[in-house]
């Protein structure tokens, strides 16, 4: 295989994994976000008193 | 229970004034010094970064071919269960109720001028032509290639390297950086859409390290882009005017020379440097334009005089047969075959000779008659029931080598241009649902690619299938396959 070609291999092996956890991240930033949204949603549906 | 609200405090320090003026000096220093250092490596031992880039590469594929994968495939189904759920799917990246910034025809054209590259040039007749002589159906003997009955299989996997899979990688990265940059505000960089997983430690050292990783990615994906890109200037320029000087023709085929090929990388950086300093709206405009119009011609020409029916059959059959495979595509993941599992499963006569068998069995790139010829000494004896008995033994290890230099050399290309790509897909998207961002940069994209691959590829099969090229295109190198296709489109019987 052209050296480049397996330069580029490995090089993009670490940015794999980083783009691996980008996919858990992006999951708990959801789902974060959608338990914000659903309080703020229920806190303007029965205000303080 | 309460949650806390999201961490956004990005700090990334910038130079005030100076050479780095407006960059952060660290990045900056990091990936220079990591790119400095391979290039120097390179130029001054070739020899050595040869052997050792060589040997180690075959070492990490034999561990890491299965997760680029099934990482890969992973990415696909992430981003389908994200458009489909109704919770993910409607969340707009943006503030509440702004609509997209771009209207849907200017963000479709710059989508596909960013993505119909060098790639879809070199590869939209190399790709289909090479996988109709070698895919896995036929690496398992299935079918012969280079007939019509591979042309199926063959279509399936030039569908699996520029489909789904290729824009579901620049997306998950695309979308990562969107959701943060319009939802939360943040910069449009890498380690932003890592922060929900390290919180303010992302400001520190790992920050760096994720951003040079991405550069250094980056990089050499855009090394090999401009590889094949200069290849394909040289080996056009050549078929266009006939310059021995820039070839090298001891080979059996004329392939580009050093001096064409360094030639070739000069005129091209000075284009590139041209248009960069013209400025957007000047340069690049012109030159993206320009690549449309010339793109659009291009594939007129091969309508038109190219073999659209047959394309439009196989686009059509093809499209089924990728869906129907697609499971297997995204997770069919193989590894290295043991040698101990490949003599066991030889049959008796062959058992003692399996060291002297197992290199020809598991060839990817060989036939079952160039493992019969290859064979010396007491191999050699064997009869032909037996030797596809073993041939058949070393299919795994067939496989593994076909998927390591097809398959997970795209997946790695896509996922080296990831950064770039998915930063321009985010900049862009502002003011789009996640779904939207998906069908949109996912689905619309492959759809496209699959009538390019098709019209393109399917023109130069049909030739040499109906004997016109008479192995002409087959022989020719896979950056000079286009011009030898529309070579024998001007001068065979299709015009």
């Amino acid at each position: 295989m052209d050296a480049v070609n397996s330069a580029m291999i490995i090089g993009a092996l670490p940015f794999t994994m980083v783009m691996g956890l980008m996919c858990v991240s992006l999951i708990k930033a959801l789902f974060n976000d959608y338990r914000r949204s659903q309080r703020s949603a229920a806190a303007a549906a029965a205000p303080a008193e | 229970m309460s949650t806390k609200a999201p961490f956004t405090e990005l700090d990334i320090k910038t130079s005030d004034s100076g050479f780095y003026e407006g960059y952060s000096v660290p990045i900056a220093l990091l990936s220079k010094g990591v790119m400095a250092a391979l290039v120097i490596w390179a130029l001054v031992w070739p020899a050595n970064a040869n052997g050792v880039l060589g040997s180690l590469i075959w070492q990490i594929l034999g561990d890491f071919n299965a997760f680029y994968i099934i990482i890969t495939g992973f990415f696909a189904f992430f981003l389908f269960v994200l458009a489909a759920l109704p919770q993910t799917g409607k969340i707009r990246m943006g503030q509440p109720g702004e609509a997209p910034e771009f209207s849907n025809f200017s963000w479709f054209s710059m989508m596909f001028g960013a993505g119909l590259g060098v790639g879809l040039m070199v590869f939209a007749t190399a790709e289909p032509l090479g996988l109709w002589g070698s895919n896995p159906v036929v690496v398992a003997g299935e079918v012969a290639g280079n007939t019509p009955e591979a042309v199926q299989s063959g279509f399936r996997y030039t569908f699996a390297h520029y489909g789904i899979h290729a824009w579901a990688i620049y997306v998950v990265t695309g979308l990562s950086l969107a959701y943060y940059a319009y939802t939360r505000g943040m910069p449009l960089t890498i380690r932003s859409a890592l922060t929900p997983l390290f919180g303010r430690y992302i400001n520190g050292f790992l920050g760096h390290i994720v951003d040079v990783l991405g550069i250094v990615a980056t990089i050499l994906g855009v090394s090999v882009t401009i590889g094949f890109g200069v290849s394909q200037f040289v080996d056009g320029v050549y078929a266009i005017t006939g310059m021995e000087w820039i070839m090298d023709m001891g080979g059996e085929a004329p392939v580009p020379g050093t001096v064409g090929l360094i030639t070739g990388l000069v005129i091209i950086m000075g284009l590139s440097i041209v248009s960069a300093v013209t400025g957007v709206d000047k340069g690049v405009k012109i030159l993206s334009t320009l690549n449309l119009v010339l793109s659009v011609i291009l594939l007129l020409t091969f309508v038109i005089f190219g073999s659209f029916l047959f394309a439009m059959t196989t686009y059509a059959t093809a499209l089924v047969d990728y869906i129907m495979h697609f499971v297997q595509i995204s997770f069919g993941a193989w590894t290295p075959q043991d040698p101990a599992a490949f003599a066991a499963a030889l049959p008796e006569a062959a058992k003692p000779l399996a060291d002297d068998l197992i290199g020809g069995a598991t060839n990817a790139w060989g036939s079952f008659d160039g493992f019969k010829s290859g064979l010396e000494g007491a191999a050699a004896e064997l009869d032909d029931a037996t030797l596809a008995a073993v041939y058949d033994a070393g299919n795994a290890g067939r496989q593994f080598g076909w998927q390591a230099g097809w398959t997970t050399f795209y997946w790695a290309w896509w996922i080296a241009f990831s950064p770039f790509v998915g930063l321009f897909l985010a900049r862009i998207s502002k003011g789009r649902t996640i779904r939207e961002f998906i069908i949109g940069c996912v689905f619309a994209p492959t759809a496209v690619c699959f009538a390019w691959m098709t019209i393109l590829g399917g023109t130069a099969i049909d030739m040499e299938i109906s004997g016109v090229a008479e192995g002409a295109i087959i022989g020719a190198s896979n950056t000079a396959k286009l011009f030898v296709t529309l070579e024998q489109i001007i001068s065979g019987g299709f015009l």
